[in-house]
């Protein structure tokens, strides 16, 4: 879904509009041109999404309210929790969006929530954990790190607990005030330290990055390497080239064969490459929370002002992806060929057998089935049965 | 020089410098709150110089005016103030143009266009930030075929003489600018979903890093690598094998490098060893799908090996030879004199041609197994779980494929056997609840494997002249173990109060119909003497083939993904009752 709200609006014009379940986003950058020759034709993007809200202006008819948020997400993450799911919340989208006002509301409507930049989970509700991922960087928010480098942590995966983050911390909570309090520390954290993204010339440069790596989906500025060039590009030739695996890209694709066999026999592995090139952290993190048994609510929180394009075009294109990155189960091709081809035989076996068994069964003397011709036909399996009787 | 008065060319000088060292370097100093200060500052002191140099020399020095053009347009472009940027650029390709191609000039004008190429893919209009870099690159190879001296780089403007570059540094700026336009070409070109010459032009990017040692060896590594990766999906094997190669022997070079790299950190250790890794993946796909292209090009309808169509293959390949060495030349190869020889020897080690026999297979095979053990020693299961698998995945397919070069059943279902090994215990340990995903894909392979191991023992069964209590006993038990994991990959899709869905999802729906229709299958080829235990067996395999009926009927649009099943499994469901009806009557015949 997708939340636009009313922090950060004064920077410039409102390019956002949203209409029921789509969001558009117009391109100030191809409209604000002065230069005359331009052809002003407005460049409009739109998003769909499960649910739009628009939180910018309380007067609107539109107007989306923290109630209502909470009505269409917050009761069916509960609802979903009671009955067992595992699940995940988070908000993605720029400073100042109002990740932490969808998340956390005003102290009076205490709704909890969690994720993203500003995460938080909560295990067994015991259990507090939050950190932030900025920058494909991990970091504790919630531990005093000793050094002036900031310290970053690992994400790792146990067989048997899943992924985690090596070394974060956790901290028991018992009510809803000690949660706040942990948010709050955590979030005045998150306040001392700023990382500045290098703009300009650098930027573009094929050598830059070292261990950098930015995707589009990123906050800032996204810093392009050669890296990113070649990986993307391995990704596509991916997709346009093995029409088996459509859906691929992040993803193990059962495509669209359209139950004919015959088109899968090429289909025997699974991904045709490596692309070394790591998702981003959080893309990583959602990989295995997207399917299967939990569910997952992303709110794409973006703001409305023609100052925020770039952000605002990022995030929404990260959040519309969101829902390829699942993995999914795919069948190997190649043995239901063969499945098929054998089953088909035997149909033709049964078919034969049992009509003329019907003959047979017509004619006087039936009883000798297990003589004459009738042999022949007999399934293979039967022919077995009788060899292991004889054996026996 | 003919800059004017003295005092005013040293001022302008001197501005000019500060303005430059204000933009690129004080700039990373800036605060978060004021990200712009120092950029604003320059721009406040080459609009001074630019007021100066007006004064001094009227009309003159149309390079300097273009340089301070350029200037103050990177400036507005990095402060976000587009439209400015561009007059100013545009300004400066202006005054560059009737002389664009001469000494003093040739750099500043590539540099300029390749700025406006990226203001306009800032603005999302491509098409005409291709125009702009393709000028760039129109003029550095007219240039370079008309004069190809070393020309002067922007900056030299605003020194005095004997502050010039060397011819030596005045090169290598300006093949780095043009190694950047080819760099953003390729990016626009990917952009236009001109995938191949974007992969041509990031090929050349790499090789040009390389000629003007403008890369880290770990980062250039494991873009070649990638790149090979791009080659795979266009079957270029050669070219795939090239970059591999490469990418190992420039990999080797970081050890060796004292450089930054050389932090000796545990984490820096640790990053060069993962890095090592992925390129050791990038190496496992090239052998497998090398393998697997020749497989489909020699297996027959039936998925074996087609012997006439190898006999072709092979002196098809004959013929080839000789062509080959001339298509090797064309190709785009990183060969510098100093690397040239150590990726020769490491291509060396893997053939880059079909495998056509088992021999040739198995060649290519273990180049894939060693580097399946290489990347798992860093991706190790703890830790690393997906990744881990995802190389075991890769082994357990190599295997497969190997299986089809080989002609013995036996040895073939040994293959077989070796993947089963190395996937049952993942799949035994892995938490479906974090890794249901991957758990799902396991079962799914782990059946299907021990399907083909029946297939195969049912096949050396019917060679024999009498099938033996032994042969049956494995085929029922590796029937047995392929309809375990059939059935516990349905089992994970139920939900948490363990109902198996109504309706299926769609991403899970073909897989869980296949699933259905082998158990069905599965059910119907167990052995067995007792006919009371076969009559059995059939009632559950038509119940499999029912549940695919009925669900097709209930839900239409599900008939999509499983045309043939269920074509097949309707037939069952109308034979198999009249079949079990005769069993019966058999099995009593006093009734």
């Amino acid at each position: 879904m997708c939340f636009v709200s009313r922090e950060s609006a004064e920077g410039g014009g409102v390019i956002v509009e949203v209409d029921d379940k789509v969001a558009k986003v117009r391109n100030i950058k191809a409209d604000s041109r002065p230069d005359s020759t331009w052809d002003s034709r407005e460049k409009i993007v739109a998003f769909s999404f499960d649910y739009c809200y628009w939180s910018v202006d309380p007067e609107d008819p539109k107007y989306a309210s923290q109630e209502m948020v909470f009505q269409d997400l917050g009761t069916s993450v509960l609802m979903g929790a009671f009955r067992g799911y595992n699940i995940c919340l988070f908000a993605y989208g720029q400073t100042g969006s109002g990740k932490t006002y969808t998340m956390m509301g005003t102290p009076v409507s205490c709704h909890f929530g969690f994720h993203d930049r500003v995460s938080c989970s909560f295990k067994a509700c015991s259990m507090v954990l939050f950190l932030e991922i900025y920058n494909e960087r991990v970091r504790d928010l919630l531990k005093q790190s000793d050094h002036k480098k900031p310290y970053t942590l690992r994400v790792r995966e146990h067989p048997e607990t899943g992924p985690y983050v090596q070394g974060l911390s956790q901290h028991l909570v018992t009510d809803y005030k000690q949660v706040v309090e942990l948010l709050e520390k955590g979030i005045a954290k998150r306040r001392q330290q700023f990382y500045l993204d290098l703009a300009g010339s650098e930027r573009a440069d094929p050598s830059y990055c070292k261990d950098r790596i930015t995707e589009g989906a990123n906050i800032n500025k996204s810093l392009v390497t050669l890296g990113i060039v070649i990986s993307t590009l391995a990704q596509n030739s991916q997709m346009f080239s093995s029409c088996q695996s459509i859906n691929t890209l992040t993803s193990e694709g059962e495509s669209s064969h359209g139950g004919s066999p015959s088109s899968g026999s090429s289909g025997g592995a699974r991904r045709q490459a490596y692309i070394p090139y790591r998702d981003s952290i959080l893309t990583w993190l959602l990989k295995d929370s997207l399917g299967g048994n939990s569910k997952t609510i992303m709110i794409a929180t973006i703001s409305p002002a023609s100052s925020s394009y770039n952000e605002t075009m990022s995030t929404l294109r990260y959040a519309s992806n969101a829902k390829n990155i699942i993995n999914k189960p795919r069948v190997n091709e190649d043995a239901n060929v063969k499945l098929i081809r054998e089953l088909r035989e035997e149909i033709d076996r049964l078919k034969t057998m049992l009509l003329s068994f019907e003959l047979r069964n017509s004619s006087p003397s039936w009883s000798d089935d297990r003589d004459g011709n009738l042999t022949e036909l007999v399934l293979q399996n039967e022919m077995k049965v009788r060899v292991i009787c004889w054996m026996l | 020089m003919a800059a004017g008065g003295g005092g005013a060319w040293a001022a302008a000088r001197d501005k000019f410098r500060a303005a430059r060292a204000l933009s690129r370097v004080e700039s990373r100093k800036d605060p978060a709150t004021e990200p712009f200060r120092s950029k604003y500052a320059a721009r406040a002191l080459l609009e001074e110089v630019k007021q100066l140099l007006s004064g001094a020399a009227e009309g003159g020095e149309a390079v300097r005016r273009a340089v301070l053009e350029y200037e103050l347009g990177v400036n507005h472009a990095d402060t976000e103030e587009l439209s400015a940027g561009e007059e100013h650029l545009l300004r400066c390709t202006r005054l560059l143009q009737p002389q664009r191609l001469s000494r003093r000039c040739v750099a500043l004008y590539i540099q300029a266009q390749n700025n406006l190429g990226i203001l306009w893919s800032e603005r999302d209009e491509i098409h005409t930030a291709r125009e702009h870099l393709e000028a760039a690159e129109s003029a550095y190879q007219q240039y370079m075929k008309e004069d190809g001296n070393p020309p002067l780089d922007p900056s030299e403007h605003f020194m005095d003489e004997e502050e010039k570059l060397t011819d030596q540094e005045r090169s290598k700026r300006f093949e780095k600018a043009y190694t950047h336009t080819l760099y953003y070409l390729a990016q626009v070109y990917q952009h236009l979903e001109m995938i191949e010459k974007a992969a041509q032009y990031c090929h050349t990017t790499l090789k040009r890093q390389l000629e003007f040692s403008g890369y880290y060896p770990v980062e250039w590594a494991l873009n070649a690598a990638t790149l090979s990766q791009y080659y795979l999906s266009k079957q270029c094997f050669m070219e795939a094998r090239h970059c591999l190669a490469a990418a190992n022997v420039i990999f080797s070079q970081a050890g060796q490098v004292p450089s930054a790299e050389d932090n000796e950190t545990e984490q820096d250790q640790q990053d060069l060893r993962q890095r090592k890794a992925e390129i050791a993946r990038c190496w496992i796909k090239y052998c497998l799908n090398l393998l697997q292209s020749a497989r489909k090009l020699l297996e027959d309808n039936i998925g074996e090996l087609d012997l006439d169509r190898q006999l072709e293959l092979k002196a098809q390949r004959k013929k080839e030879e000789d062509e080959k060495e001339n298509g090797r030349k064309k190709a785009v190869l990183f060969v510098t004199s100093d690397i040239c020889d150590s990726v020769l020897a490491m291509e060396e080690k893997v053939s880059c041609v079909y495998p056509l026999d088992f021999q040739e297979a198995r060649e290519i095979f273990l180049v894939g197994q060693n580097y399946v053990q290489e990347a798992k020693e860093f991706f190790q299961v703890d830790g690393y779980v997906t990744d881990h698998i995802e190389i075991v995945q890769d082994h357990s397919a190599l295997f497969k494929v190997l299986a089809f070069f080989e002609e013995d059943y036996e040895r073939r279902c040994k293959m077989h056997k070796r993947r089963v090994d190395m996937l049952e215990p993942l799949c035994a340990d892995l938490n479906p609840q974090y890794y249901l995903l991957i758990s799902r894909q396991l079962q799914f392979e782990l059946a299907d494997t021990y399907y083909e191991m029946m297939d195969l023992k049912v096949a050396i069964g019917n060679r024999l002249e009498e099938l033996d209590p032994h042969t049956i006993k494995k085929i029922n038990s590796l029937a047995q173990l392929a309809i375990k994991y059939y059935e516990l990959f349905l089992d994970s899709l139920r939900n948490p109060d363990k109902v198996f869905p109504e309706e299926l999802e769609e991403d899970v729906l073909r897989p869980a119909m296949v699933a259905k229709f082998h158990i069905a299958r599965l059910y119907g080829k167990l052995i067995t003497s007792d006919g009371k235990k076969q009559l059995e067996n059939m009632q559950t395999s038509l119940e499999y083939y029912t549940f695919l009926v009925d669900y097709c009927e209930k839900y239409p649009d599900a008939v999509r993904a499983v045309e043939t099943e269920l074509e097949l499994s309707k037939e069952m469901v109308g034979l198999l009752p009249a079949r079990m009806e005769r069993l019966r009557a058999k099995l009593s015949p006093f009734i």
